[in-house]
């Protein structure tokens, strides 16, 4: 009997006690759509020939717009929308060209658009002057030394002018940040923040003044791995990303914005609340190498390029009014120019819809066109939503963009 | 019937272009009917090489048909020339095809100059018995290597074989050394590679007798850049002013000529910074951060020295300098005026091997003008060069022969006495061997040179290697100096093998170029390389060990896998892809395009090279890499090596004496150049000045009957050399258009056609470079050495004219 009240009094405070805290589940959805490598679009940017035509700060054709501006900083099926929506008006420069329409497969497709969406984190280079006048200002010279001039507390800068990188910058300011808050506070010194490219700016100062010719490049960050160091350092339990992770911290699909440089400034300028937060949870300030300062703000980047789901209901609506329906059958009802879209195989996930859309957008407007129906233009979400009507109608639910294997690779 | 000289070259072409049709072997054309038809619809394959005419290092595409070369094209990948070439390249196939390209291994039958064919076997069995019977002898210091003009990794093989073999004297017979930075610009500025010039952004070049659209280091990039400084969309045309003693095509291109006395450019260029300085027109803030030595300075002894300014002010008036130089006040002025007033400018200088006596002193001069207008480290001025990171290789094996061996002095003097500071020393070989000093030589090998032809002290050089006992010659033909082996065991033709070419390129990027086998070789002929490899093997021992490796392809391979695991740079793409690559470097990404490195090497291949241009701005610091961190106008690291000889041989020292004797001491390591007195003319009276054509490779191309067919417009002269005469020269000396003419010097005379050409000053008379058979102007030029190159003072020897 004994025995029998000590098992159950020892099952009580097994069940009671505080257990270790619940790993962040990656999100299927999310973690199908990351890429290993965002840039890895950037060969078929130029080996289909986008870069014909359009450019990336200023490098490239001027017939279309140029994605260095940030302007696709959209949703992965946003992004795809445009595409959609500017087909004819780039079918007839295509024409005009004299060059081949490219076409995708479903991962390609992927890799297309994560590398446009990435292109949007590029901040312009560093300028070296505004960066001698922020490391004045921002009292940088105050402790560290360059070129033999400045103060001696902290190391001397000139070794970081081997880096090509302004993210070896971000890594280093990281995992020196409490030791150099506590100087500062004992020198009276104000703590620096860092706003929109003062990093870039500060890292090509330091190139300028230091004197290396060596050029360290990193290689872009991976956002699969960033997902799994968010868990790992322990991110998770006090921020969200979505309805995963902590709550004590903000969620930050909602609450990241911006380039990869203002990421990790926003890390820099937060780090002292950070610090209490994790104080009080008994977590120790993580640190970070380069590489992993790189996928971590990558995965961050990457939050809002994943489509909030999309809405059956809504999409039914929006098939309506495009008038779909008007060539196109929906499991043997509606017309009989186009495929059944609800019986064709490979309409299976929303990527394999959208690369297909795009693959046959030009015989489609010739058909609109014969048929006198206007070209279709997608607003925000409304692709999502109608990918999602679409693939309602087969068996089973949606399954992710990503899903059957066709996820980057 | 006559049988003349162009009539034989105009047949000679026409039967090397028929070799190419017919594989040199016409009894084929009867052959079969299968012939014909393979012929009409043959294989083609284009495949990537590089020209090796001069050192420019474009990229070929070689056209093959059923894999016999058909033709050659620039590669449009490449990023030196982008598929431009200049006439040079289309000169390759003439090579290739020439009729008397030696067709195997010769060894020399009784008398020098007599030869047997024998076979590869019997020939490395020659070779290796003598080296390995030299070595167990210890005197493998007495073999000594003369090496050509060409780099990369065929450099690197004579290298470590003279290590590893035991010899000091791996000696390299060249007047431009494109892969080391100028002294001038290693005394002012403390760098070890050569600096690169930012030609297409500059608004301004002024130039000091640079050849820049003929056969200045790459005329092909030279003149895309030039293009692009006379023709940018993006900002206002840039001007050109050249400073030549004749009017060349470079000089006719220019926005200015600015004709000058030959060896007083220096002179000039100290004249224009007195006019910046006086006008107080120079870069304040440079000269004041980033320069040492402007003003007069104290040392830590308390002693006062000479700074640049007052040295100009002083001794460089406009007046002494306009009556040295010949140009006038005013253009001196202007020039200044516009150098200073016009951002970015860059200044450059090069004639030909060396300005003169005072060469030095002269490049130093005309560096201080970058100097003195801010414009090092910017963009459209001087430029750092980046260096190729290649595998390091493992060092050299040396055994205790081999230790010995190399403790020995070089038989060249290089490094030693007032040749201090010179790498190699070629121009006192001969000498030094006729006198056994400091030892006889008792081997010679040569390999891409012709010294016998091509340098001025080719008669000495004649007489020396009469005393040689064993010349093996690697010349893919019967020249004047493999006329004098023992044995010959030749070279294939580049198109014929295995290479790799590592260009410093004017623009600052670095690039490696690679090349397979075009075509099969058309002889039994073998790859250099290869064959010191096989040499190296059967010598055995730490020999065999330094060089491990079978094939030269194996060696190129382990030293490229640096390039592929460096973390930067890339292969040779699209010009678009290459520029949003750039984008993302900027950005601080590098994204790697292949997985392994068999599909970098493959990728090599297909594409031609590997390149790593860069947008990211390198301070200046990194280009001024002096004791003081600075510009030094004053050098102090001269001013070392100059206070080394003399505590270590005294003020009468060989080196010390050469270098400065009778000046006043600050001088030395200033950039001085003494206005020298009017020379006396009486028996000479005018001055030789000689000149490289667009149209002229390395090593004369006298086999390459289209590049001697390519007219030189401004005379319209092709074929056969001439030499350019003033019409008023010509007129005193009852000398009209096309007669012959006596060029006489010192040394001896030659017979040349008279171009009366009223492009130069009256007082000189220009021959062009042809190299290989003719009249020659090595005949005329005295062996007078620049003892800070080791190398012929071309431009100085003084000569006289009448008609023949």
């Amino acid at each position: 009997m004994t025995t029998k009240l000590l098992f159950i009094a020892l099952a009580l405070v097994v069940a009671f006690s505080p257990g270790p805290e619940p790993a962040f589940a990656a999100d299927e959805t999310l973690s199908l759509l990351l890429p290993a490598n965002p840039l890895e679009g950037s060969r078929l940017f130029t080996g289909k020939g986008c870069l014909r035509c359009h450019a990336i700060y200023g490098v490239g054709g001027v017939a279309g717009p140029d994605f260095g501006q940030g302007m696709l900083k959209r949703s992965l099926l946003d992004i795809a929308g445009v595409m959609w929506n500017h087909s004819p008006g780039m079918a007839h420069v295509i024409q005009e060209q004299r060059a081949a329409r490219p076409e995708f497969k479903p991962a390609e497709m992927a890799s297309l658009l994560s590398f446009l969406y990435y292109v949007g984190s590029l901040d312009p280079p560093g300028d070296a002057t505004t960066g001698a006048r922020l490391f004045r200002e921002k009292g940088c010279q105050g402790c560290h030394s360059l070129a033999g001039k400045g103060g001696d507390v902290g190391p001397k800068l000139d070794k970081y002018s081997r880096y090509a990188s302004p993210i070896y910058l971000t890594a280093s300011l990281w995992n020196h940040a409490k030791a150099m808050a506590g100087i500062m506070e004992a020198l009276e010194i104000p703590r620096p923040t860092f706003e929109r490219n003062d990093i870039a700016d500060l890292l090509a100062h330091i190139r300028t003044a230091g004197g290396s010719i060596e050029r360290l490049y990193v290689q872009p960050g991976n956002p699969r791995r960033g997902e799994k160091l968010f868990s790992e350092k322990r991110c998770a339990q006090c921020h969200s990303v979505d309805d995963r992770g902590g709550r004590a911290a903000p969620n930050l699909r909602m609450s990241v914005k911006g380039s990869l440089l203002r990421i990790a400034g926003v890390m820099w300028n937060q780090a002292p609340k950070m610090w209490k937060g994790m104080a009080e949870r008994g977590i120790k300030v993580p640190s970070l190498t380069t590489e992993e300062m790189s996928d971590l703000v990558s995965y961050l980047y990457f939050l809002q390029f994943v489509d909030a789901p999309g809405n059956a209901a809504r999409g039914q609506v929006v098939y309506r009014e495009k008038r779909c329906g008007a060539c196109h059958a929906l499991q043997g009802t509606g017309g009989a120019l186009g495929a059944d879209l609800a019986k064709v195989e490979k309409l299976q996930t929303a990527l394999e819809v959208v690369a297909e859309m795009w693959n046959h957008a030009s015989t489609m407007e010739q058909k609109m066109l014969e048929q006198s129906v206007e070209w279709p233009v997608f607003k925000g979400g409304e692709m999502a939503d109608l990918i999602a009507y679409l693939l309602s109608l087969r068996k089973g639910s949606a399954q992710p963009a990503a899903a059957k294997g066709s996820a980057q690779k | 019937m006559q049988f003349t000289r162009r009539g034989f070259l105009q047949a000679l072409t026409a039967t090397a272009g028929a070799a190419v049709l017919l594989k040199g072997r016409p009894s084929k054309v009867g052959q079969a009917a299968e012939d014909v038809e393979r012929w009409a619809t043959p294989e083609e394959i284009f495949v990537p090489s590089i020209c090796q005419q001069c050192p420019g290092g474009c990229g070929l595409l070689v056209r093959t048909l059923d894999g016999e070369v058909a033709g050659i094209s620039g590669n449009p990948l490449h990023p030196i020339n982008r598929g431009t070439l200049c006439p040079k390249a289309f000169g390759g196939l003439q090579l290739l095809n020439d009729p008397d390209r030696l067709k195997g291994p010769m060894a020399r039958a009784g008398e020098r100059g007599s030869f047997r064919p024998i076979g590869w076997d019997e020939a490395l069995k020659i070779v290796t018995a003598r080296l390995s019977d030299l070595r167990t002898k210890e005197l493998s210091h007495t073999v000594a290597v003369l090496g050509g003009q060409y780099r990369g990794y065929r450099d690197t093989l004579w290298t470590r074989f003279s290590e590893a073999y035991g010899t000091p004297n791996y000696i390299r017979v060249r007047c431009l050394a494109p892969e080391k930075p100028a002294l001038a610009h290693h005394f002012m500025q403390g760098v070890t590679a050569p600096v690169g010039y930012d030609l297409a952004k500059a608004q301004l070049i002024l130039s000091f007798g640079v050849s820049l659209l003929e056969a200045w280091l790459g005329p092909v990039h030279n003149a895309q850049a030039f293009a692009r400084l006379r023709r940018s969309s993006e900002r206002p045309r840039g001007w050109f002013i050249q400073v030549d003693p004749r009017r060349s095509p470079t000089a006719i291109k220019a926005d200015r000529w600015i004709p000058i006395v030959p060896g007083t450019d220096g002179i000039l260029a100290l004249g224009i910074a007195n006019a910046i300085i006086r006008e107080g027109l120079y870069d304040r803030e440079f000269v004041e951060e980033h320069t040492f030595g402007f003003e007069d300075w104290v040392d830590g002894s308390g002693k006062r020295h000479l700074g640049f300014k007052e040295l100009v002010l002083r001794d460089y008036g406009l007046l002494a300098v306009s009556a040295a130089t010949g140009v006038a006040v005013r253009s001196i002025l202007e020039i200044a005026r516009s150098l200073a007033s016009i951002k970015p400018a860059v200044v450059i200088g090069e004639r030909g091997p060396a300005y003169g006596a005072d060469d030095l002193h002269t490049r130093m001069a005309i560096h201080s003008l970058n100097a003195l207008v801010g414009n090092i480290g910017v963009p459209g001025g001087l430029l750092i060069q980046g260096e190729l990171p290649l595998a390091p290789l493992p060092v050299a094996k040396k055994d205790e022969i081999a230790k010995r061996g190399l403790a020995q002095p070089r038989i060249d003097g290089a490094g030693e006495e007032q040749y201090l500071l010179t790498a190699d020393t070629p121009q006192l070989l001969p000498e030094r061997i006729l006198k056994k000093n400091p030892y006889p030589v008792n081997a010679l090998f040569l390999f891409a040179t012709n010294p016998l032809a091509n340098h001025p002290a080719k008669e000495a050089f004649a007489e020396a290697m009469k005393q040689i006992p064993f010349i093996v010659s690697f010349s893919p033909f019967l020249d004047e100096s493999t006329a004098m082996a023992d044995l010959i065991l030749p070279d294939h033709t580049y198109l014929e093998r295995w290479q790799d070419d590592q260009v410093t390129h004017l623009a600052g990027f670095t690039c490696f170029s690679l090349a397979q086998p075009a075509a099969s070789p058309l002889h039994q002929t073998r790859n250099t390389a290869d064959t010191m490899l096989g040499v190296a093997k059967a010598l055995g021992g730490s020999v065999a060990e330094s060089l491990p490796w079978e094939k030269y392809e194996e060696l190129l391979r382990e030293g490229v896998k640096g390039l592929f695991q460096a973390g930067r740079g890339y292969v040779t793409t699209l010009h678009a892809e290459e520029s949003l690559r750039k984008v993302l470097e900027r950005q601080g990404y590098w994204v790697p395009e292949f997985k392994d490195y068999d599909g970098f090497w493959k990728a090599l291949l297909q594409r031609g090279a590997w390149w790593d241009p860069t947008g990211i701005p390198v301070s200046r610091k990194a280009l001024l890499k002096t004791a003081s961190g600075k510009f030094e106008f004053y050098s102090t690291a001269l001013k070392e090596v100059v206070d080394k000889a003399v505590k270590r041989e005294g003020k009468t020292g060989p080196f010390f004496s050469a270098l400065g004797a009778g000046k006043e001491e600050d001088l030395l390591f200033l950039p001085a150049v003494p206005i020298a007195p009017a020379e006396e003319t009486k028996s000479f009276p005018l001055r030789l000045n000689t000149y490289r054509l667009l149209s002229r490779p390395t090593g004369g191309g006298r086999n390459q009957p289209w590049l001697l067919e390519q007219p030189a417009v401004h005379v319209e002269a092709s074929w056969e050399g001439w030499v350019e005469i003033h019409p008023a020269t010509a007129a005193a000396a009852g000398i009209k258009e096309h007669d012959s003419v006596w060029v006489e010097s010192a040394k001896g005379k030659i017979k040349l056609p008279a171009k009366l050409y009223s492009g130069t000053l009256p007082d000189i008379v220009h021959i062009p470079l042809f190299g290989g058979e003719g009249p020659n102007p090595n005949d005329l030029i005295g062996n007078e050495t620049d003892i800070f190159r080791g190398f012929g003072l071309l431009n100085t020897t003084r000569v006289r004219i009448r008609r023949a």
